[in-house]
């Protein structure tokens, strides 16, 4: 089972919020884990603490897997509209899977976008929070 | 013991137990709600980043009719303790007063931070901390305490022999 930041980026990938990894100034650049200084306009996802329990049958697991997203950009607006594209992109996503092992029963997105203080080159920063909740299948 | 049937006496006596113990129960949840919460804000101040100590002072935890932390003491060093002491205040008022004042249908806890900057210093994933420190403090004081918090309820709405 992958960090469900990995999952999520793909899924983000796939809707052309940003490209994976990129340095590329003319685009918006998806990172896990770390957000890098270059390019400026970042997409950075970050694993936050989630649930896990085990199903019914006491054998697999189930997970209320939390992420947290966060968009950096020089203007304020553009990175607002780039953190409520990734929301509009992951709410509600509905059922999906991804090999080997994991079905994804739904992602929500569970808040509006929440501006942090600039960063010391005084780039806009805004985050938002989901949870996928998912399983592991046989 | 009578012929072939069995007669237990004091029957009604424990069922009269019984009855008042099932009574207590949905009280008891509350004040099951209320230790795994205290367990929860313990958690969430030894993760919070320190500096003065004022965030980790500024956890509170609340029910409809209390709180615990009302009146916690913030550092000066920076100028803030007006500040912080009065929107603790008002932040642990508002608490209280958005749960549910039916204690036995719907009780509820909250468990949060007043000063003003916790959020920033909660969401902010990029900040550099201590060791053992971090940002998300409170979601995975949660997320880590939930087996207490469920613990604590048990405990206390577990049928006691001595009641």
């Amino acid at each position: 089972m992958n960090p469900v930041t990995v999952d999520i980026k793909d899924l983000l990938v796939e809707k052309s919020i940003g490209e994976w990894g990129t340095i590329k100034e003319s685009v918006w650049g998806i990172f896990i884990g770390k957000e890098p200084d270059n390019p400026t306009n970042t997409i950075t996802l970050y694993d936050t603490p989630g649930v896990v329990g085990k199903q019914f049958d006491n054998k697999r697991h189930f997970f209320h897997s939390a992420f947290q997203i966060r968009v950096r950009s020089i203007d304020y607006l553009d990175s607002y509209a780039k953190a409520q594209a990734c929301i509009k992109a992951l709410d509600r996503y509905g059922k999906f899977q991804v090999e080997p092992n994991t079905s994804y029963d739904n992602i929500i997105m569970e808040d509006e976008p929440l501006a942090l203080p600039e960063d010391s080159q005084g780039r806009t920063i805004f985050v938002t929070n989901g949870i996928a909740y998912r399983r592991e299948i046989a | 013991m009578i012929g072939k049937g069995i007669r237990v006496e004091g029957l009604e006596e424990v069922l009269g137990t019984l009855k008042n113990q099932v009574r207590l129960i949905p009280f008891r949840t509350l004040t099951g709600m209320i230790a795994g919460g205290l367990t929860i804000q313990r958690r969430a101040q030894n993760l919070v980043p320190r500096d003065l100590g004022n965030l980790r002072a500024s956890a509170f935890t609340t029910w409809s009719k209390g709180a615990k932390n009302t009146a916690p003491s913030f550092s000066n060093d920076h100028g803030d303790a007006s500040k912080l002491n009065k929107e603790h205040t008002q932040a642990v008022a508002e608490s209280k007063a958005s749960l549910s004042t039916n204690e036995i249908l719907h009780p509820e806890v909250e468990v949060g931070f007043s000063a003003f900057y916790a959020l920033f210093v909660h969401e902010d994933m990029e900040a550099k901390h201590l060791n053992g420190k971090q940002a998300k403090f409170l979601q995975q004081a949660v997320s880590q305490g939930m087996p207490d918090v469920i613990k604590a309820i048990e405990t206390e709405t577990i049928i006691k022999e001595s009641d």
